[in-house]
């Protein structure tokens, strides 16, 4: 806590400049550069507050993550698929690793916690998940999601794994101050030992997964 | 900035009384006039707030549904044979009383965000095959045996658990489907065409898989399919959030509550450009149905920064 003062007179103490000129000079001080171990609780109106001053919310809807595919992740987006399935993951577009689905930046950071909660539905063919004859372990279809800020990952997860499902992925950490870019990856499980790639008849690669009803929420908060 | 000027006492000044007290007079002065100048950074934390709704204006939450972990008495959600699906409100499944959070006077503000998130106890049950009469979800897999073709589903059937809003009076009888939300009420297209919606208005949903067919693991086939085994899918969760930035003429609007709506059972389909969900009335039928258990939902109206 701040020194309120630095020589406080006592009794019987003859008065001298010097003395007089320390406290004085402490209490003047203490004006200059007030801090919160000297303001009350509640001493302020909020409605004095500078816009983001202590904290900023963002939210993206899927229309600001994708405005091509509002909510879908369209980096992997094979039109080969039969009409009564989705244009989105297959194996003849997909092999392995990690892919950005959104990119989106977080203007006005200042500095400090940054929480990040992505929402959405998902698909993930398991039809081969057991493996025909259990001959090889099973390989359950799972979209692996993760979010990276400023280049670090904050929230990964093993994923959902099921042929409709959703999913929430939160994260949160200390972020520098800027404009912080934000990455929302996702990883399907690679092809198993047993799959169909095409429908038999017509030809056309299976859809294998897809993400879609995304939105990204994002809060900063700092002092 | 409130600033003290007064000069220093030096040596050789006379020591008055009346000097010192106006030294500290324009101490106890400068102190009356202290403005944001005086602060240093960080100065100011939510302590220094108290009382005032900085972050969360307002929140709110509702147990959903009934039976609780037992599922002993549920909601049944029947599916759909005839088109649009008729959307079913999430009740006591004993009662029938609409479990919804509300009424609730939550106004908006410009740039202020809404956050709600729920979830759902809820079982797809469903009789023998009935994809077997499916309109969307033919899939043909080379088969061990004759015949060579194997024709099953891809499982992509789903029920569909979508949010809604009333934001026009406390009697809760206005509900509508919340921002960039679709009501799956419209002919979209699909074979002969169909009720659904495009991928890009689902945004405050969940989905519930109606069943999942897999290879029958139980036979050899090498790169070939055998049979197909289902199982039944079990009591499992339905997870949901929704976010919005308040902006145009909803800013000045009130929320007075919040509901969920069950209806299915719906398979993917697209044209050339857009993804949808339409719906399948081939699966449809009375041995087709959802039932939904307990939950809870939360909501919280929340000021940008």
């Amino acid at each position: 806590m701040k020194r309120w003062t630095q020589q406080p007179p006592r009794d019987t103490q003859l008065v001298d400049g010097r003395g007089a000129n320390l406290e004085l000079q402490a209490q003047r001080s203490s004006l200059a550069s007030l801090d919160r171990t000297q303001l009350p609780s509640g001493a302020y109106d909020a409605s004095r507050l500078q816009p983001y001053a202590l904290h900023r919310v963002w939210t993206f809807d899927g229309n600001a993550l994708n405005s091509s595919h509002p909510g879908e992740q369209s980096v992997i987006r094979d039109t080969d698929t039969s009409a009564v399935a989705w244009a989105a993951v297959t194996y003849a577009a997909f092999t392995s690793g990690w892919r950005t689905a959104f990119t989106v930046t977080l203007p006005g950071h200042k500095g400090g916690h940054l929480l990040l909660d992505w929402a959405g539905n998902m698909l993930a063919n398991n039809f081969f998940a057991q493996t025909v004859g259990q001959a090889y372990p099973g390989t359950p279809r799972r979209i692996a999601l993760r979010i990276r800020a400023a280049g670090v990952t904050l929230a990964e997860q093993v994923g959902p794994g099921w042929y409709g499902g959703n999913f929430r992925v939160v994260g949160g950490g200390f972020v520098p101050a800027g404009d912080i870019s934000v990455e929302l990856q996702f990883r399907p499980t690679g092809q198993g030992p047993n799959d169909h790639l095409e429908d038999y008849v017509g030809n056309q690669p299976l859809l294998q997964a897809h993400l879609y009803g995304c939105k990204l929420l994002g809060i900063g908060r700092w002092r | 900035m409130s600033r003290i000027t007064t000069p220093p006492f030096v040596i050789g000044d006379p020591a008055t009384a009346a000097a010192l007290n106006q030294a500290f007079t324009d101490v106890a002065t400068a102190t009356a006039t202290l403005d944001a100048a005086n602060h240093r950074d960080q100065a100011v934390d939510l302590p220094q707030l108290e009382g005032a709704a900085v972050v969360i204006r307002n929140a709110g939450r509702v147990t959903l549904g009934s039976g609780g972990f037992t599922h002993a008495v549920v909601q049944l959600v029947p599916s759909t044979t005839v088109g649009p699906a008729t959307r079913a409100e999430v009740v006591d499944g004993g009662t029938g009383t609409p479990t919804r959070l509300g009424p609730v006077v939550w106004p908006m503000a410009e740039d202020d965000v809404v956050r709600v998130y729920w979830n759902l106890s809820v079982h797809p049950v469903y009789s023998g095959s009935p994809w077997s009469s499916q309109n969307y979800g033919d899939t043909r897999y080379l088969q061990t045996g004759a015949p060579t073709t194997l024709t099953t589903t891809d499982s992509f059937h789903v029920w569909i658990i979508s949010l809604q809003w009333d934001i026009t009076d406390a009697t809760l009888t206005n509900w509508e489907d919340v921002p960039a939300q679709g009501d799956y009420q419209t002919l979209v297209g699909g074979l002969g065409g169909n009720y659904g919606e495009n991928l890009d208005q689902v945004q405050a949903q969940s989905v519930v898989s109606a069943w999942g067919v897999f290879g029958d693991p139980a036979t050899t086939g090498g790169t070939y399919v055998g049979g197909t085994i289902d199982r039944d899918q079990q009591w499992r969760p339905a997870v949901g959030a929704w976010f919005y930035s308040v902006t145009g003429a909803l800013a000045g609007r009130t929320i007075y509550g919040f509901r969920l709506v069950v209806h299915g059972i719906y398979h993917p389909w697209r044209t050339t450009t857009d993804n949808f969900l339409v719906l399948d009335t081939g699966v449809g039928g009375a041995n087709q149905y959802l039932e939904v258990g307990s939950g809870n939902l939360v909501a919280l109206l929340m000021a940008p920064g």
